[in-house]
């Protein structure tokens, strides 16, 4: 928060459907390699907010106020704009780990051509698929695999991989761990943190999950009802101050008990 | 890109198939075998598949196997009209002298080829058409909707026939009326289905990826919809040879001396009760290849479309 250009940065966002408005975000910026938590209920607003980021809202919407990225104005941006960002500088790491993989493709099809796509030159696809793999431990091997042939964990690792090999600046995980069991979402978690060292990658951790975020985020901001209601470090959870915040506390058991080591 | 290419028609292939995850292209000399006992378990398949192959050869080598191959065109041999099954003439001659068997042979390459390309042609129309609509949605695809349901209002034998009359009786002219019927089929069955795969999280992630919406149509949704418009077509196949042949049947399609099986049943029609043959052999080959094409589409359904099975 304190950098001085923030990598992401949203300004009086608001997001209206018919009439209704169901974001109204006043400041929420993410720094280079910093980790981010949101967290909210479901219904809170934060999958409309990832939405709007990379300008992929229902045609329905309205979208008023600022999101800057790098220096880029991404609000009303042009489609060219947008694609050139899409992937490439800001990964989107879904929650449905395997359903996100399109089923009639390898999964090293699809990551070399989301590489293809973003003209990364041919000698140099391989070198920067062999890194991404290394990097979130995930074997050759399962390249020739369609994703039926994956585990949620393995599809997850392709999906974070292509984000790697991409370079991207920005990981925005919408609830990439929920649908994981318990020590694979340790694992993806684990693998988010080894990537802000070593790759340098920002994460917007958009979550329900209050003990996974706290043990991960460098900041919490606490969504309700499409703004922001509390935002702090990790420590916001021991002294949580809005009812949303609380419940979101007491919801999970282990929180409460031993919030300065979560996991 | 070309490194990538080979991929994808190998994947898309791949991609039908419920292949198991431990089986790997190592195991391929026992494809053949692994085929043989599935269609072995498939009776209804195997013979479809049987019948369809036997056409295709026939089809090819019709001027090979066929006694008489001028029978098929302008030879005629009024003294020889009208012999009963047998000798030369394994089904007889019809009122101009001409060989059956021979007839039956190329009427092949007419009543089933054109029905093949009456069918592809439709898809060619009707796929790009409700991929589009069922890509993008919104009031286009209610337009474009609308469009096909004043196609699909007419019954497509009576549209067929208005259209053929209005075009003048030809082979060329009836193939185009089935073609003009049958397209807004695929237009609303491939919408259903790319409507349904849009809502996809792996659409949603390739959007996200940068991917352009035409490319994300092309290459994330039609190969994972296309399944039950190849069965559908399939099953397709065995109406259109029918209603191709009752547009000749009724004058309306191939003129003589074509040898389309349907003129050839209207040609022996008033002969039922002399020569019988002269009617009942083209007619059984419309029923027989009808049939193999609607097993093979049952089949192609089992392995493609396994939930198309509840709805049938």
């Amino acid at each position: 928060m304190t950098d001085d250009a923030p990598l992401l940065s949203l300004r009086d966002l608001v997001i209206e459907i018919r009439g209704r408005r169901l974001v109204d975000v006043a400041e929420l910026s993410v720094a280079r390699g910093q980790i981010v938590g949101l967290v909210g209920e479901s219904g809170a607003g934060k999958s409309l907010l990832l939405s709007s980021i990379l300008g992929l809202l229902p045609a329905d919407a309205t979208v008023r106020g600022s999101i800057t990225f790098d220096g880029l104005e991404l609000r009303g941006a042009p489609d060219r704009l947008l694609r050139s960002v899409r992937g490439h500088r800001i990964a989107v790491v879904l929650q449905a780990a395997r359903a996100a993989l399109t089923p009639t493709l390898r999964s090293g099809t699809w990551i070399e051509r989301a590489l293809v796509l973003h003209h990364v030159p041919a000698p140099e696809r391989r070198t920067r698929i062999a890194h991404a793999l290394d990097a979130v431990r995930l074997d050759p091997a399962l390249l020739r695999r369609y994703p039926h042939q994956l585990s949620g964990g393995e599809a997850q690792r392709v999906a974070i991989a292509l984000a790697v090999a991409l370079r991207a600046q920005l990981i925005l995980a919408d609830e990439a761990t929920s649908a994981l069991d318990v020590t694979v979402q340790a694992e993806v978690a684990e693998l988010f943190r080894e990537l802000r060292q070593t790759e340098g990658t920002a994460v917007l951790l958009v979550s329900h999950d209050l003990a996974l975020v706290a043990g991960l985020a460098d900041r919490i901001d606490i969504i309700a009802d499409g703004s922001i209601v509390e935002r702090g470090g990790p420590g916001v959870l021991t002294n949580p101050q809005h009812r949303v915040t609380r419940e979101l506390v007491t919801a999970n058991p282990t929180l409460g008990r031993d919030a300065e080591t979560p996991r | 890109m070309s490194g990538s290419e080979g991929a994808v028609g190998d994947s898309d292939v791949r991609g039908g198939s419920p292949a198991p995850g431990g089986e790997r292209a190592s195991d391929a000399g026992s494809a053949l075998g692994r085929t043989i006992g599935y269609l072995a378990r498939r009776p209804g398949l195997a013979f479809g598949l049987g019948i369809v192959i036997v056409l295709a050869v026939g089809a090819v080598l019709a001027s090979l196997l066929a006694p008489f191959p001028g029978d098929a065109g302008n030879d005629t041999n009024l003294l020889g009209a009208l012999l009963p099954p047998g000798g030369a003439h394994p089904l007889g001659t019809d009122l101009a002298g001409r060989d059956v068997w021979s007839r039956i042979l190329f009427g092949i390459r007419i009543s089933v080829g054109v029905s093949v390309v009456v069918i592809v042609a439709s898809l060619l129309v009707g796929v790009p058409i409700g991929l589009f609509a069922g890509a993008v949605g919104g009031k286009l695809d209610d337009l474009l909707m609308r469009i096909v349901d004043v196609f699909l209002a007419f019954p497509s034998l009576l549209l067929a026939l208005a259209i053929a009359a209005t075009l003048g009786p030809s082979l060329e002219h009836a193939a185009i009326a089935i073609v003009v019927s049958w397209w807004p089929w695929y237009a609303r069955l491939m919408r259903g289905e790319a409507a349904a795969i849009r809502g996809r999280a792996y659409v949603e992630a390739a959007l996200l990826l940068g991917i352009p919406r035409w490319r994300v149509a092309l290459r994330h949704i039609l190969p994972n919809s296309i399944g039950p418009i190849i069965v559908q077509a399939s099953l397709d196949l065995g109406g259109v040879i029918l209603t191709f042949a009752a547009l000749s049947f009724l004058g309306l399609g191939a003129q003589d001396p074509t040898p389309e099986w349907g003129l050839m049943v209207e040609q022996g029609r008033t002969l039922t009760s002399t020569q019988p043959w002269v009617a009942i052999f083209p007619g059984a080959a419309i029923m027989v290849a009808a049939l193999a094409f609607t097993l093979l589409g049952e089949g192609l359904r089992e392995r493609l479309d396994p939930k198309g099975l509840a709805r049938s």
